[in-house]
C-alpha cells in the first residue's frame, strides 16, 4: 500500500514505525489524529480525551507490532488498524461506567469498521455491536495511559545516564558496544551498568507493586 | 551480570537466530521459574519501550499543536454556542417591565461609565506593566499535573498528595510537599512549577535550572526538556532576557525537543525588548 501522499510504502510505514522512527511517527501522527479527535469529540469525547485515545493507540499499534501480534489479518494496513484500535478503545470507554449515563454517541458519524470514521456511507448501526466483538485479540492488548505515567514515573527516579543507557539499550536496540561508544564507556562497563540500572527499576516496579 | 537476563534480552530485543528463538520459546514452555522471570523483565522492557515512544507522541503533538496555531486542534465552537445557550427572556417578567421604564439615555450614560472605568483599568494594567512581563504572560500556562489516582509505594502517595494541592493551585501547601521528596526528578520540576504558581520566580528559576541543566543529548526527557522551557520564562519574568534567549536558542536547537516550536516563535519576540 502507498501512502495517501505517496511518500512511504507500507513496508517503510511498518518498518519506521516499529524503529521509533521520528519521521514516519510524525507522518503517522498527522494523517491520523484529525479522524481520531473528529470521532472521538462527536461522540461525547474531549480534545484532551481524543489526545489520549490517540496515544494509547499508537502505543497499543506499535506493541503489538513489535510482538508480532500484528499480522496478516490487517490486510488494510497500519493506519487502518490503528484507527481501528483507537475506535475500539473509545467504544471501551464510552461503555464504562462513568460514560453509562452521558449523552447518545453519534452513531451518523460512526460506521463501521470498514468507514475510517467517516459517516458518509450511511452505516447506522450503533457502535456497540460488531467492534467490540472483534475476533482480533490483538485490540484486546491496549496500553493504558495510567500505566505509561507510572513508568515514567519510575524512570524518572532512575540517574540520567540509567535512564539513556536503558533507552538506547531496549528502545533504540543498540548492542552494547554502540552503546559503549555512545556513552564514552567499555562495552564491559556499559553491561554492568544497563545490568545495575534494570536491577534499579526492578526494584522500583516490582517493590512497589508487591 | 547474569547469563539468564542477557539470554531474556536477545530474546527481547531480536538478536536470536531462529534456531535460539527456538530452543528459548521451548524452554519458556517448559520450565515456569524462567518463564516468570521472563514476564517480570519483558514488562521492565516494555515500560522504557513504551515511557520513551509515548515522550516521542508527545514532542509530536506539541509540535503539531504549535505548528501554525491553527491546526484545528481546538474547537472553540462548541464552546461559543454554550455561551449563547441562555435564553434572552431568562429574566423574571417584573424585573424586565421595570427595566423598560428606565430612559433609554440613561442606560447610555451609565454604559459609558462603565466603559471608561473598565477600559481605563485594562489600559493602565495592560500599559503600565513592563514588556517582559507581558510576554511573560501571553507564554506563560502551569504544567499540568500528574493524574492522582495511582496506589502504590510511600513515596507515590506523598507525591500524590502535593500533586493534588498543586492542580487545586494550593502551590505554597504543593511547594512544601514536593519539598520534602527531593531530589526526586518529578518533585523537582513540581516545585520549581509551584513556585511558578505561586510567583516566587527567583526560586522557581533556580530549580528549574537544576533541571534543565541535566538534560543529555539523545534521551527524550520529558521533565528536563519541560524544564528548560520554564527556565527560559522564569528568566525572562525576572527580566534575564539574555539569558532567556540563549536557553531558547538552545531548545530551538534540538530537533526532536518538545518545545523547540514554541522557543523559535518565542525568540522572535524577544528582539523588541
Amino acid at each position: 500500500m502507498k501512502a495517501a501522499a505517496g511518500q512511504f510504502s507500507e513496508a517503510e510505514i511498518l518498518e519506521g514505525f516499529k524503529r521509533g522512527d521520528r519521521i514516519i511517527l510524525s507522518w503517522l501522527y498527522r494523517q491520523n489524529y484529525a479522524a481520531v479527535r473528529s470521532f472521538v469529540l462527536s461522540n461525547s469525547g474531549t480534545d484532551q480525551d481524543a489526545r489520549d485515545v490517540f496515544q494509547e493507540g499508537i502505543l497499543a499499534a506499535w506493541n503489538n507490532l513489535s510482538k508480532n501480534r500484528y499480522e496478516s489479518r490487517e490486510g488494510k494496513g497500519l493506519e487502518s488498524y490503528l484507527r481501528k484500535i483507537c475506535r475500539f478503545r473509545w467504544l471501551e470507554r464510552t461503555r464504562s461506567a462513568a460514560f453509562r449515563y452521558s449523552s447518545a454517541m453519534d452513531t451518523e458519524s460512526f460506521s463501521g469498521e470498514e468507514n475510517d470514521f467517516r459517516g458518509d456511507s450511511g452505516g447506522k448501526q450503533l457502535p456497540s455491536t460488531d467492534l467490540l466483538n472483534d475476533s482480533d485479540d490483538s485490540l484486546n492488548q491496549l496500553i493504558r495511559k495510567e500505566e505509561i505515567d507510572q513508568a515514567r514515573q519510575l524512570l524518572a527516579r532512575l540517574r540520567e545516564r540509567c535512564r539513556k543507557i536503558l533507552y538506547l539499550f531496549y528502545y533504540r536496540r543498540l548492542s552494547m558496544e554502540e552503546i559503549a561508544s555512545e556513552m564514552e564507556l567499555t562495552a564491559d562497563s556499559a553491561k554492568n551498568q544497563k545490568y545495575r540500572c534494570l536491577n534499579q527499576l526492578r526494584e522500583l516496579y516490582y517493590g512497589n507493586a508487591e | 551480570m547474569n547469563n539468564q537476563e542477557e539470554y531474556i534480552d536477545q530474546y527481547l530485543n531480536g538478536t536470536m537466530s531462529e534456531e535460539e528463538k527456538q530452543s528459548f520459546l521451548r524452554r519458556l514452555e517448559e520450565d515456569a521459574a524462567f518463564r516468570q522471570e521472563f514476564v517480570r523483565q519483558e514488562k521492565l522492557a516494555d515500560m522504557v519501550r513504551l515511557a520513551a515512544l509515548q515522550e516521542q507522541l508527545e514532542s509530536i503533538h506539541l509540535e503539531m499543536e504549535s505548528g501554525d496555531g491553527h491546526t484545528g486542534l481546538t474547537d472553540s465552537g462548541a464552546a461559543d454556542n454554550r455561551l449563547t445557550d441562555n435564553p434572552p427572556d431568562a429574566l423574571p417578567s417584573g424585573m424586565r417591565s421595570a427595566i423598560k421604564k428606565i430612559s433609554a439615555g440613561w442606560w447610555l450614560a451609565a454604559a459609558a461609565v462603565i466603559l471608561l472605568v473598565v477600559l481605563g483599568d485594562y489600559l493602565l494594567t495592560r500599559y503600565s506593566r513592563p514588556p517582559e512581563e507581558k510576554i511573560f504572560a501571553a507564554w506563560y500556562a502551569p504544567a499540568p499535573g500528574l493524574p492522582t489516582t495511582m496506589g502504590a509505594g510511600q513515596n507515590d502517595i506523598r507525591l500524590m498528595d502535593a500533586m493534588v494541592d498543586y492542580k487545586t493551585k494550593e502551590y505554597s501547601s504543593a511547594a512544601g510537599k514536593f519539598k520534602a521528596l527531593l531530589p526526586d526528578t518529578v518533585a523537582v520540576f513540581y516545585l520549581a512549577s509551584s513556585y511558578m504558581g505561586a510567583g516566587q520566580y527567583d526560586s522557581a528559576y533556580l530549580f528549574f535550572r537544576r533541571l534543565a541543566g541535566t538534560h543529555p543529548t539523545g534521551w527524550p526527557d520529558h521533565y528536563t526538556g519541560m524544564a528548560q522551557w520554564y527556565e527560559a520564562l522564569s528568566c525572562l519574568r525576572l527580566k534575564k532576557v539574555t539569558e532567556a534567549r540563549s536557553i531558547l536558542q538552545a531548545i530551538s536547537g534540538i530537533t526532536d525537543h518538545p518545545y523547540r516550536e514554541k522557543a523559535l516563535k518565542l525568540s522572535k519576540e524577544l528582539p523588541a525588548l
